[in-house]
């Protein structure tokens, strides 16, 4: 009996090690995190942050010394390509190691393991995809390449090499707070992450079933009216009409199988994913400086830490400062000695939706034609945090990938295949290694032949005063309306055959006017032979940047900055007197005069100070609102026409049955829906303001932009962003999305000058102050430098870091 | 003085082997220093009070040479209103491990010796 009080303390003080050293529900495994030994306490940086003084690898060859810049921007100075990237691999992998880990498990659809049944949905569509296919032509294709083997492969030994020097007490703070652990880089992950991006160009949205769907309710000739043909053919990409000197390709494919969706298959892709990346490039005879300048602003999701780690790779082969994807060596935009480089989102139609139809409940063989043709099963388990597994069968077939995506479907014996072009061998890869080490046009075009998927526009200047622009990504050749509706997945003249051959691709090299650009819109004058479409193509940036571009003959570095801040609302413009004239100023009360004379006063400028963009905004939103209330129906999916159609509409036919109002007893016109988007917009202001007492109302205020980091916490993000612009504005940055890097580089022959700008910062670790210290200066607009040339003479460096060979 | 020697050796020992071993083993120090008080209760109360001023002294001095606003994101994750709190907090978990361990440390002794 003595013994007990003993033992009852003992098991209280195990009870208590055990509860706090393991997670709890969704409480983190709280003794890993509070305590000063092992806690997020260890992960707070002082005025430098922990950088690796000096590493011995057997790996190396030779000594490199990575030099530390005063934005903790890594200069990589290696005598050998091999230890180049091994070293990239493991500077990156100390700043972002939880970062690309993560996403590497995003990307091969396993995130349940991690958060559990939250993320299961977001697990089956990623896995239902068919990027495993893709992954294993685009592996295999990278591998083949000795160069190109060796660079992703050093890359990954450097990572690993980093994550064998961690103590579990180092991890990144994110692996505490998921209970996760981390996994050793390869190749292969890197090649997920590349398939993985090629989703917002051709994958996302999809409207197929929504453009169905609205088939179905409203007829051809509706659809037509709201969704077909193009919002604007002015200002493609590349505008060379009667150039096109070849003979297409033709399509075999039936043009239109309208296939009904059961209404159960629901497009999971709601969101409006028109991001607003701009690029362009101007020729020395428009350039301030006699030298040709680029401009490159990727509008991407706004994530913490931020999606680019600037880096600069440096050899006695090899000299390039790029935004480099963490997980991936390349660059992807960048500037070395002789060229500079930089993308934008090419959208296009590339994954249908098809209905095949199963010969036998067993699953085995389709129907095509009157042939049975087998299928190929493959079982996925998907692992779930807290709970059993979950077991997806999908099938492979020429039309893509089967999967249950309906269960009515299911029931009868069919089932829907997903083809998406991502499945396809891209040898994106190879390409960006040969883009980053590129000394002229010819050298760059010829990597970007390789540049399969993503689909993407790269402008491109170079010393010599060259510039161009292409649009790169193996395109199907298409039939007008072919793919926008669900197909017919029993025809075999459906399957997809035919490639634009490379010959015929969209590029042009040093235009007569004397710029190249591109927003995300339309590629190509209406005189190039194939067609090509998509579910949304930008129809304002690409008017208001080449307007600018072509008023400006002698361009200067701080004309291009502005250029990238641009806040003007030229929808706004081209709208806002009709919308006034609609109201009946007579009639408005006291304060609705008063956003009315607001508004008539307003030079169009969305920014963040402002009420003005703030009230039209809400209008529009609105107005979109109200015209489209009949597409707002439960349980079918449908996707509301474009803002510039629906302005278009309401100004060339007054009196569209789309106008009326649904929920009011008078039939509306055009007049009346402004009208009444006007009363819905000042209601909307008071309710902001009422919920946001301690704000003031104003465009920042309310747009209200933030980066979110990547487990969605929300004391890890960084939220309030006092920043201006919107979608259709250069400067398109949006609740979520915005220009996170920006890049502007001038090639003068004696050596590029170059600056650039991103959200957050270069650390991946909440606990330093490189993690959001360069979101200030990126929200009021600054640049920093970014010097080819910097050494550690520079007395602004941070730090230098030893890599040395063992010795033998 | 038993006490004194009780919570430097706590401290000395808690410190030094969560620095080479796993965080819990502050708890372990605390049994060692309630071998020494030969009482549960005293244990509990030093053990307690070793670990908790250790812990909160540690992350005081880690916390003060960063500027990082860390501590207060992670306060804001455990819904706790600030980062002082937070402090406490963490080392009232050092607390309660080092004297719930130097209770244990304490009735073993007192038991052993108890005829």
């Amino acid at each position: 009996m003595r013994y007990l009080s003993f033992l009852i303390w003992s098991l209280i003080t195990l009870g208590l090690c055990y509860l706090l050293n393991n997670p709890i529900g969704k409480l983190p495994a709280l003794g890993k995190i509070v305590s000063p030994s092992h806690g997020f306490w260890r992960l707070l940086e002082g005025d430098l942050p922990n950088l690796p003084e000096e590493m011995i690898h057997e790996n190396l060859k030779d000594e490199v010394q990575v030099v530390w810049d005063e934005n903790l921007i890594p200069h990589i100075y290696a005598q050998n390509d091999e230890d180049l990237y091994f070293v990239q691999g493991y500077i990156t992998a100390s700043m972002r190691l939880w970062q690309m880990d993560f996403q590497n498990r995003a990307a091969s659809g396993r995130l349940s393991e991690i958060v559990g049944e939250a993320a299961l949905d977001f697990d089956l569509k990623t896995r239902r995809m068919g990027m495993e296919l893709g992954n294993e032509k685009n592996f295999a294709v990278t591998m083949q390449d000795p160069y190109a083997r060796m660079t992703y492969e050093q890359y990954a030994k450097g990572v690993n090499a980093y994550l064998n020097t961690l103590e579990e007490k180092d991890w990144p703070l994110e692996y505490r707070l998921l209970d996760m652990t981390p996994e050793p880089w390869s190749v292969f992950k890197t090649v997920q992450i590349a398939t993985f991006a090629a989703r917002p160009s051709t994958a996302e949205p999809n409207h197929d079933i929504a453009y169905t769907n609205f088939w179905e309710a409203y007829g051809f000739q509706d659809w037509e009216l709201l969704y077909g043909g193009l919002d604007t053919c002015e200002d493609p990409i590349v505008d060379a009409p009667g150039t096109w000197d070849f003979e297409p390709v033709t399509s075999k494919a039936k043009a239109l199988d309208i296939i009904v969706a059961p209404n159960d298959l629901q497009d999971k892709t709601e969101e409006d994913l028109i991001g607003g990346s701009n690029n362009w490039a101007i020729s020395p005879k428009r350039s301030a400086t006699g030298h040709a300048l680029l401009a490159s602003d990727p509008h991407v999701p706004l994530s913490l830490p931020n999606g680019s780690f600037i880096t600069h790779l440096n050899s006695p082969n090899i000299n390039v400062i790029g935004f480099c994807r963490p997980g991936v060596a390349p660059p992807l935009g960048a500037f070395n000695d002789s060229i500079a480089y930089g993308a934008t989102n090419a959208q296009r139609n590339l994954s249908d939706w098809y209905k095949v139809k199963f010969t036998n409940p067993n699953k085995t063989k389709i129907l095509v034609e009157d042939r049975e043709v087998p299928v190929k099963r493959k079982i996925n388990e998907i692992k779930i945090k807290g709970r059993k597994p979950v077991y997806d069968t999908i099938y492979y077939s020429d039309f893509g990938v089967i999967a249950n995506h309906s269960e009515l479907s299911a029931r009868e014996n069919e089932g829907w295949a997903y083809r998406w072009i991502a499945q396809d061998t891209s040898r994106v890869g190879v390409a960006v290694i040969n883009m980053a080490q590129a000394r002229n046009w010819a050298e760059f075009s010829r990597a970007m032949d390789q540049f399969d998927s993503p689909h993407v526009n790269y402008a491109y200047a170079d010393a010599q005063g060259n510039v161009g622009i292409r649009v790169a990504g193996k395109t199907l050749v298409r039939q007008e309306t072919e793919g926008l509706f669900l197909r017919d997945g029993t025809k075999s003249e459906n399957i997809w055959t035919d490639y634009i051959p490379v010959e015929h691709r969209i590029e042009q090299y040093n235009p007569e006017r004397g710029f190249v650009s591109s927003t995300n819109q339309f590629p190509v004058d209406s005189t190039y032979p194939y067609v090509i479409n998509a579910w949304l193509y930008e129809s304002k940036r690409n008017r208001r940047l080449n307007r600018l571009l072509a008023a400006d003959s002698s361009i200067t570095i701080k004309e291009m900055m502005r250029l990238q801040l641009d806040n003007y609302n030229l929808e706004a413009s081209e709208n806002l007197d009709y919308f006034l004239s609609m109201l009946d100023y007579e009639k408005l009360d006291p304060k609705a005069k008063v956003i009315y004379a607001d508004l008539s006063n307003w030079d169009y400028m969305a920014d963040p100070e402002l009420t003005a963009q703030a009230y039209y905004h809400l209008w529009i939103v609105a107005i979109r609102d109200l015209a489209w209330d009949e597409l707002d129906k439960d349980g079918l999916s449908l996707v509301d026409p474009s803002m510039y159609r629906t302005q278009q509409l309401l100004k060339e036919q007054p009196n569209l049955k789309w106008w009326d109002i649904d929920s009011t007893a008078v039939t509306e016109d055009a007049r009346l829906l402004i009208q009444a988007a006007f009363e819905k917009m000042i209601l909307e202001a008071d309710e902001w303001q009422a919920e946001n007492q301690e704000l003031e109302f104003n465009w920042g205020n309310l747009k209200g932009t933030s980066q979110t980091h990547f487990t969605q916490l929300r004391p890890l993000s960084q939220d309030n962003l006092f920043v201006g612009g919107d979608v259709g504005i250069l400067n398109a940055s949006k609740k979520n999305w915005g220009a996170g890097n920006r890049l502007i580089v001038e090639l003068d022959p004696e050596g590029p000058k170059a600056w650039g700008a991103m959200t957050g910062g270069q650390s991946g670790n909440p606990g330093s102050l490189w993690y959001t210290n360069l979101t200030d200066p990126w929200s009021k607009g600054e640049y920093f430098e970014l010097d080819l040339y910097y050494s550690a003479d520079n007395p602004k460096h941070l730090f230098i870091s030893h890599f040395k060979p063992k010795q033998k | 003085m038993k006490k004194i020697v009780a919570f430097i050796l706590i401290v000395v020992l808690g410190y030094l082997l969560t620095s080479f071993g796993p965080w819990y083993l502050i708890a372990l120090a605390g049994f060692a220093g309630g071998l020494v008080l030969k009482n549960q209760w005293k244990g509990l109360f030093i053990g307690f009070l070793a670990g908790f001023i250790l812990w909160a002294i540690h992350i005081y001095i880690m916390s003060s040479s960063s500027k990082s606003d860390l501590p207060s994101r992670m306060a804001e994750i455990f819904t706790l209103p600030n980062d002082t709190i937070l402090i406490l907090v963490s080392a009232l978990v050092g607390g309660l491990m080092a004297g719930f361990g130097a209770a244990a440390g304490g009735s073993l002794r007192k038991g052993m010796t108890s005829k």
